[in-house]
């Protein structure tokens, strides 16, 4: 049997982070949904589940640590990493406390946040839950 | 994020840590110490020491439960290559010392481009302007010619304002993301300086700026602008040095800034200015 294609939203009001990370991940393997608004990606959320969020913390309309903490209700399985512009001890703990997988912050490297995505999947093929 | 910090046993050294440490805290950032020996067949023992006690200082301003980095489960330094030693640790983030034989900078700038680093930051004596180990020239290299942004440690603690200045070069995110970690974590106003040139640009320098403030404001930052002309700039930043830290956009082939901070300028910048030095990339 083939292996299931692990899937991954990424949310960030700046279009460059998902034009940067979609296709890369794409090429890796991965199926991916970008978006900037969190009101579409809320939207897509409550019809399908993703193995693997990425979301930014700072942005207009709902930010992200709602958004995480909706998605943590919905689907407690799905890994979330947290990347954000403005990050702060608080944010930082707020977010490991709502169960985050990790959190990083920008600017960072492609590999970087390949390597988190990696981890995360790992994580969940060993947990039995992707 | 990654974040390269460059040490020795000099004083500077030891006096950035804290500075190194609250940014790692509010980042989790991935943090690699970087030291240089001149000439030895294996890691000497007073630079081994140096920086395993930097790194317990560094652990030490964590609260423990909030300390992402792992210890050394054993001490035995990897040989990666000649004169090159590695000791890393993987918690939820990645530390590790890097020990290299050479030149300070030379291998500075190699480790940084190995390892894509997102930020360099190293510390230097104010004694006669900004040294490292009675040298001028190791942090000017390392500004100069860095692969990624280098942030010049000359006075520690908080800063009041980071005064970005800009030109019309190309401004890449990664470097305003940068300005933005500096605003939040020193909770700094932000200055934005933008630079014409004598004749002409005006219409250029004035969109990019409209941008910048666009930017700022759908993020909700308050951003304080001001144009001016090329020849005020460099009495303008030994001037506004003293109220934080003074940042330049270095990018680009067309820079500005580029020309008018040549290699003796931004030797004299980091010469006379009192506050720390972010050149971003």
């Amino acid at each position: 049997m083939a292996n299931k294609q692990t899937s991954i939203m990424i949310l960030d009001d700046e279009p460059i982070v998902g034009k940067r990370l979609k296709p890369s991940l794409e090429k890796k393997g991965y199926e991916v949904e970008s978006f900037t608004s969190s009101k579409e990606a809320l939207e897509r959320i409550e019809e399908r589940a993703f193995d693997i969020v990425v979301t930014d913390l700072k942005m207009e309309g709902m930010d992200g640590m709602q958004f995480l903490t909706l998605v943590k209700e919905k689907y407690p399985d799905t890994e979330v990493i947290v990347i954000t512009g403005f990050a702060t001890m608080a944010t930082a703990r707020e977010s490991f406390n709502k169960g985050v997988f990790d959190f990083l912050a920008k600017p960072f490297k492609l590999g970087e946040i390949v390597e988190v995505i990696a981890r995360a999947e790992a994580k969940k093929k060993k947990d039995g839950k992707a | 994020m990654k974040i390269l910090v460059m040490l020795d046993t000099g004083n500077y050294s030891r006096r950035i840590i804290k500075d190194v440490a609250r940014l790692a805290k509010n980042t989790f950032a991935d943090i690699i110490f970087l030291g240089v020996q001149e000439n030895n067949k294996k890691p000497a023992k007073s630079l081994v020491n140096g920086l395993l006690k930097y790194q317990q200082d560094l652990y030490g301003f964590f609260p423990p439960e909030d300390l992402p980095y792992a210890e050394f489960t054993d001490r035995s330094w990897r040989e990666t290559g000649p004169g090159k030693w590695l000791l890393t640790s993987r918690g939820m983030k990645e530390f590790s010392l890097h020990i290299r034989t050479g030149s300070v900078a030379r291998e500075a700038l190699a480790l940084a481009a190995e390892v894509e680093s997102d930020l360099i930051i190293l510390g230097c004596s104010r004694k006669f302007g900004c040294e490292w180990d009675g040298e001028m020239n190791v942090p000017l290299r390392v500004a100069r010619d860095a692969p990624c942004s280098v942030l010049v440690i000359k006075k520690v603690g908080k800063a009041k304002q980071i005064i970005s200045i800009l030109d019309q070069s190309v401004v890449s995110q990664d470097s305003l993301e940068l300005v933005n970690q500096l605003v939040t974590l020193h909770d700094a106003g932000l200055k934005i300086v933008g630079v014409k040139e004598k004749k002409g640009k005006k219409d250029k320098i004035e969109k990019q700026m409209v941008e910048l403030l666009k930017y700022y404001n759908e993020l909700g930052i308050g951003a304080w602008i001001k144009l001016m002309n090329r020849e005020e700039v460099q009495d303008y930043v030994t001037a506004s040095s003293r109220e934080g830290i003074v940042a330049l956009w270095m990018g680009g082939r067309e820079s500005l800034l580029k020309k008018l901070f040549s290699r003796s300028m931004v030797d004299k910048l980091l010469e006379n200015t009192t506050s720390s030095l972010l050149i971003l990339r």
